[in-house]
């Protein structure tokens, strides 16, 4: 399913004293099956555009269509279906797990749509294996379980309902480092084997460097950029002026450039391609 | 010596595994202690050890010669306070002299005083100019500093961060983690830091790292990071700098020490190989 935003804009609270312009002529599209990545200091406006993409908040002027639905203007029956085809994961969606049993809380999402409780059970162990969750932990509170494993059936209950578009609002937030990078590349692998199209809210530009393939910049309610990861590179003055984080790599690459006066001629800012690079640079110092 | 863990071991529910096991630890007054492991290393349990939230089943805990027990533990929140993740879950008050205000008031300081403290401890997190705000309103960075003033007008010896700076946007991690730098160097006070991003443990005088509940290492923040790609066994993601750093090694390219900073590994090769 393609997402077009059309001149989208949304007010919280119009008319009144606290009267709040959230999103300004926002125009953007999201090819179905993409992985994109939305990057933005707090504040932004990167939380109030993902609610849009499920209709939990409508534009207060301008247009979005969502396949063959268009905001404004859904039915009822059509913003239904439209949220067990987006999957919407909040910040801390181990704070909306309720049942009594992690079992009980898969189901939950699936029965509300109207699935087949004897079918989903049947895909419970496989969704399970895909978020890393042992089986074992079906029969447990999910309250008993660490804060990573929490998310992990949060994740898993959002994809029992099959969506096609995975939005994640900072997944990894709080995780540890292996968990953080299990986590992303968890949802790589249903983006390459399952086609999803994910949408990935993130303070890290590393991860967006990382992971996407293309990194839409937020920056007072509008956008402020769409690059290809490699392209973040020319436009560093730039972030830096909306006060977001270089990546490591890029920052390195401007020191080494700096202090050494090499050249950069790597297509790629990896870790490899700097590692290689001052290695070559100190070889051919060392024997001049 | 300010805090001594003795002996210590604490398990959630009788019979299960110990969180903490056998555990020693001795943290000197003036000292910064970052206090490093994954999910589930047992680094959050040692927090609240300190200030009695948790008791120890085995062993013992003293903060300035006192032991923590349920008789000793409101004096021994006065000398430790702390600062936890979720800077939303810790404002009672509708400004943020309010809420500064609020634990002088449980200690009964007096009015003047009082106001003395607050003004003092609200310029020492730079603060001073937000007094009447609503601590809502601010961004994550601010609340947490002004979490910090509350605990700071209480004039406590020791202030543990348990993943303070992990609910942060990049600038509000980056300005917490100088504001920490200027208490400790300034205000010389004692300081543990619990997190699970070693890029904020270099800064540390002294890192322990937890493994399963036991010390697997403790110094130096360089002497940890020569680890190199061994820190993944235990959980913890060795950072930029020493990735890069591990990989010219394998060509013979050293400089004299691990270094902390990617600048510094710039600024020493340049010394090392190619000054002329």
């Amino acid at each position: 399913m393609d997402i077009i935003f059309k001149d989208v804009n949304y007010t919280y609270q119009p008319n009144t004293p606290f009267s709040h312009h959230a999103l300004k002529t926002i125009n953007l599209e999201i090819q179905s099956g993409s992985f994109i990545a939305i990057v933005g200091h707090t504040g932004s406006g990167k939380s109030t555009l993902l609610q849009h993409l499920n209709g939990l908040l409508k534009p207060t002027s301008g247009q979005i269509s969502l396949g063959n639905t268009e905001l404004p203007g859904a039915t009822s029956k059509q913003l239904k279906d439209l949220r067990q085809q987006v999957g919407l994961v909040f910040q801390n969606p181990e704070h909306q797990l309720f049942e009594e049993t992690v079992k009980k809380d898969l189901l939950f999402g699936p029965k509300n749509f109207g699935f087949n409780v004897k079918d989903v059970e049947k895909e419970l162990n496989d969704v399970m294996e895909q978020v890393g969750l042992d089986h074992t932990v079906l029969e447990r509170s999910p309250f008993e379980l660490s804060g990573g494993q929490m998310r992990r059936v949060a994740i898993a209950g959002m994809l029992l309902v099959k969506p096609q578009v995975l939005v994640l609002d900072e997944p990894t937030a709080g995780l540890d480092p292996s968990g953080q990078k299990e986590m992303l590349q968890m949802f790589k692998a249903l983006h390459e084997m399952k086609q999803h199209t994910i949408i990935l809210v993130t303070h890290s530009m590393e991860d967006a460097l990382n992971y996407a393939e293309q990194v839409v910049v937020m920056n007072q309610g509008q956008i402020e950029c769409v690059n290809k990861p490699e392209d973040l590179m020319h436009n560093q003055e730039r972030l830096r002026r909306i006060g977001l984080d270089i990546p490591e790599p890029i920052e390195s690459i401007r020191y080494m450039k700096e202090r050494l006066g090499l050249e950069w001629q790597e297509k790629e800012y990896t870790e490899e391609a700097i590692s290689r690079t001052l290695i070559e640079y100190i070889k051919a110092g060392a024997t001049s | 010596m300010l805090i001594e863990f003795n002996q210590v071991s604490f398990r959630y529910k009788p019979h299960t595994t110990n969180v903490i096991d056998n555990f020693n630890l001795t943290i000197n007054r003036g000292e910064w202690i970052a206090l490093v492991g994954h999910n589930g290393s047992g680094k959050s349990t040692v927090a609240k050890l300190i200030n009695g939230l948790l008791m120890p089943n085995d062993g013992i805990v003293t903060v300035d010669g006192t032991q923590v027990s349920q008789e000793s533990i409101y004096e021994i929140r006065k000398h430790v306070g702390m600062i936890f993740q979720n800077p939303e879950n810790q404002f009672v008050g509708t400004t943020v002299i309010d809420d500064v205000a609020f634990g002088l008031e449980n200690l009964g300081v007096p009015r003047d005083e009082m106001i003395g403290r607050i003004d003092e401890s609200l310029k020492q997190v730079d603060m001073a100019l937000y007094k009447w705000h609503e601590p809502i309103k601010l961004s994550g960075g601010q609340k947490q500093r002004v979490a910090i003033a509350g605990v700071l007008a209480m004039r406590p010896d020791v202030i543990v961060f348990d993943e303070a700076t992990s609910m942060l946007d990049p600038t509000g991690k980056k300005e917490l983690i100088q504001m920490i730098r200027s208490l400790h160097e300034k205000h010389h006070l004692t300081v543990i830091t619990i997190t699970h991003d070693l890029n904020e443990a270099a800064y540390a005088d002294r890192v322990v790292a937890l493994s399963e509940g036991e010390v697997w290492f403790q110094g130096a923040p360089r002497r940890l990071f020569q680890y190199g790609e061994k820190l993944q066994e235990v959980g913890l993601e060795p950072t930029f700098v020493t990735r890069v750093y591990s990989e010219l090694q394998k060509h013979s390219i050293e400089i004299k020490q691990e270094p902390l900073h990617f600048k510094e590994l710039v600024d020493e090769l340049w010394t090392s190989y190619l000054k002329t």
